[in-house]
C-alpha cells in the first residue's frame, strides 16, 4: 500500500513519456524537447484570408493566445491533407463573422520559397 | 527487503526491455496490419500510423529504441521513488501547518479559473473548430453551451470555498470528496480547452497538482499523525513535471541539446529582442540550456532530499522569468511560477532517522 502512492505517480508521468504522445487527462511535457532541426528545415504555418482589395493577410481570431498556440499548429496538420484542408476550411469559413471569399494554407520557411493552398472554397 | 526490491525491478525491467526487443521486427507490421491487435492500439493511440508514416525506416527504429530507452527509465524512476524516498518516520510533525498550504493552493487554483473560463467563453466563437479528445467523446459531442460552462464554473468556485472556509478536523473524508470534485471539473473544463488540436501546458503543473492534491488528502485522512508525508507526495507531482520535461530532451534531443546551433534554431522559432541579442554570443546560449536542463534533471532529488526545495524553488523561477524573456513563452504571472513556492520545503521535515 505505501508504495501505491509513487506508483500512481509513475503511471501519471511515464505513460505519456513511453507513448511520446499527450494522452489528456495525463501530459507529457517538454516543449523545447524536440529531434533536432536544421535553420533550413524550420518551416512555420498560417492560414490566410482574402481581403476586399484582393491581398491576403493571416487569419486572426481576436485572441492571441488561439492565434500563436492553436491556428500554426491547425494549419500544419491539415497541410499535406487534401480531406482535412477541406473540412478545415468550412470550418474556417462558418466561424467567421465576415465571411472572406477565400482563405488558404500558406507555408514558407527560414530558406524556402512559401507555398499556398487554397482551402475555401474548394 | 532491499535485495528483494533490486531483483522484483531487475525483472519487471528486463522482461519489458526484452519483449520490446523481441518485438521489434513485428511492431510496425502489427500496427499497419489490420487486425483486433492493431484496432486496439489505433483507439488508444490514433495518431501512431499517421507518426510512422511520416518518419523514414531509420525514424522508426529510432521512435522503437525509444521505446526501450523509455521503458528503462520508467523503471529506474520507479526504483528511485520507492527506495529512495524521503516518506518515512520524521521527527516532527506539524499538521496544521500543512493543511494551510492545502488551503492555500486551492486559493491559488481559484485565481486562475477566471482566466480559463473566459478562454472557453472566447472558444465558443469557434466551437466549429472543436473535436473532443478521445476519451472524452463519449459524452462530450460538441462544445458545451457557454451556460454550462458557467455553472460548472460557479459549482468549482462553491467546492473550493467551501473546503478553504470551513474549518476541518484533518480525519474528515468530506475535503477528500471535494478535491476529487474540483479535479474532475478542471479536467472537464480543461479537455474543452484541449479539443482545438493542442495540449496545452499553461494549467499542468498545476493540475497536476491537483491531481497530487487528492492523493494528498487521501493520505492524510489515512495518517492523520503525519500529514507532511502527503505534502511530499504532493510536491512530487510538481517537480515532476520539470524531471519528465529535461527527461524529454535528452531523450529527444541528446547530446544536440548542447550544440551550438541550437539555440540558434530555438529563437528562429521563437524570435525576441533578446534572442537577437544572445545568439550573437553563442556561449551564453548554450550555458542557458545546459543550465536549464540540469534544473529540470536535478529537481527530483527533492524526493530524497526535502532541502532541494529551495534549489526548485528559485531555479525554477529563473527557468520560467528567463524562458518568457529570452523566447516570449509564457510570463511572469504564469500559474507554473506561482505552484513552484509550493515547492518550498517544510519547515519541520528532517532528513530520515
Amino acid at each position: 500500500m505505501k508504495n501505491l502512492y509513487p506508483l500512481v505517480l509513475v503511471v501519471t508521468f511515464g505513460l505519456p513519456f513511453l507513448a511520446i504522445t499527450d494522452l489528456f487527462p495525463f501530459h507529457r511535457f517538454g516543449m523545447f524537447a524536440r529531434i533536432p532541426e536544421t535553420k533550413g528545415s524550420i518551416e512555420f504555418f498560417e492560414f490566410q484570408t482574402k481581403t476586399k482589395n484582393g491581398t491576403w493577410q493571416k487569419l486572426k481570431t481576436g485572441n492571441d493566445y488561439m492565434d500563436q498556440s492553436y491556428l500554426p499548429l491547425l494549419a500544419e496538420r491539415c497541410f499535406g491533407s487534401n480531406d482535412k484542408q477541406m473540412v478545415m476550411g468550412n470550418k474556417l469559413a462558418a466561424s467567421l463573422k465576415d465571411k472572406p471569399d477565400s482563405i488558404r494554407i500558406a507555408k514558407s520557411g527560414l530558406e524556402k520559397l512559401s507555398q499556398h493552398f487554397t482551402i475555401f472554397p474548394k | 527487503m532491499k535485495s528483494n526490491l533490486n531483483q522484483q525491478f531487475l525483472i519487471v525491467g528486463g522482461i519489458g526491455f526484452l519483449v520490446l526487443f523481441f518485438l521489434e521486427g513485428f511492431i510496425s507490421e502489427l500496427i499497419f496490419q489490420k487486425s483486433i491487435f492493431s484496432d486496439l492500439i489505433l483507439r488508444f493511440y490514433p495518431t501512431l500510423p499517421e507518426k510512422l508514416n511520416s518518419l523514414g525506416e531509420e525514424d522508426i527504429s529510432f521512435y522503437i529504441n525509444q521505446l526501450k530507452l523509455r521503458w528503462l527509465a520508467i523503471v529506474a524512476f520507479s526504483y528511485y521513488l520507492i527506495r529512495f524516498t524521503a516518506i518515512k518516520p520524521y521527527n516532527s510533525v506539524d499538521n496544521q501547518s500543512v493543511l494551510w498550504k492545502i488551503r492555500l493552493f486551492y486559493i491559488v487554483q481559484l485565481v486562475y479559473l477566471p482566466d480559463l473560463l473566459q478562454e472557453l467563453r472566447f472558444r465558443g466563437q469557434w466551437k466549429a473548430l472543436f473535436e473532443p479528445l478521445l476519451l472524452f467523446s463519449f459524452f462530450e459531442t460538441s462544445f458545451p453551451l457557454e451556460y454550462f460552462i458557467q455553472v460548472i464554473g460557479i459549482l468549482l468556485f462553491a467546492a473550493s470555498a467551501i473546503l478553504v472556509l470551513v474549518k476541518w478536523e484533518v480525519n474528515d473524508f468530506k475535503p477528500l470528496i471535494l478535491s476529487i470534485f474540483i479535479f474532475l471539473a478542471w479536467t472537464y473544463l480543461l479537455s474543452l480547452f484541449f479539443g482545438f488540436g493542442k495540449i496545452d501546458h499553461t494549467y499542468s503543473s498545476l493540475y497536476m497538482g491537483l491531481l497530487g492534491m487528492v492523493f494528498c488528502r487521501y493520505y492524510v485522512l489515512n495518517d492523520s499523525q503525519n500529514s507532511s508525508k502527503a505534502y511530499l507526495l504532493f510536491q512530487a507531482f510538481i517537480w515532476s513535471c520539470y524531471f519528465f520535461s529535461g527527461l524529454e530532451k535528452v531523450f529527444l534531443s541528446g547530446y544536440q541539446w548542447f550544440q551550438s546551433g541550437h539555440f540558434q534554431i530555438l529563437c528562429h522559432l521563437h524570435p525576441t529582442g533578446l534572442c537577437e541579442v544572445l545568439e550573437k554570443q553563442p556561449i551564453v546560449g548554450e550555458l542557458l540550456l545546459i543550465l536549464a536542463l540540469s534544473f529540470q534533471l536535478l529537481s527530483c532529488l527533492q524526493w530524497r532530499f526535502p532541502k532541494w526545495g529551495y534549489v526548485n524553488v528559485f531555479g525554477g523561477i529563473a527557468f520560467h522569468l528567463g524562458t518568457w524573456l529570452v523566447f516570449d513563452v509564457g510570463g511572469w504571472q504564469s500559474p507554473w511560477i506561482v505552484m513552484l513556492l509550493f515547492l518550498w520545503p517544510m519547515s519541520n521535515v528532517k532528513k530520515p532517522v
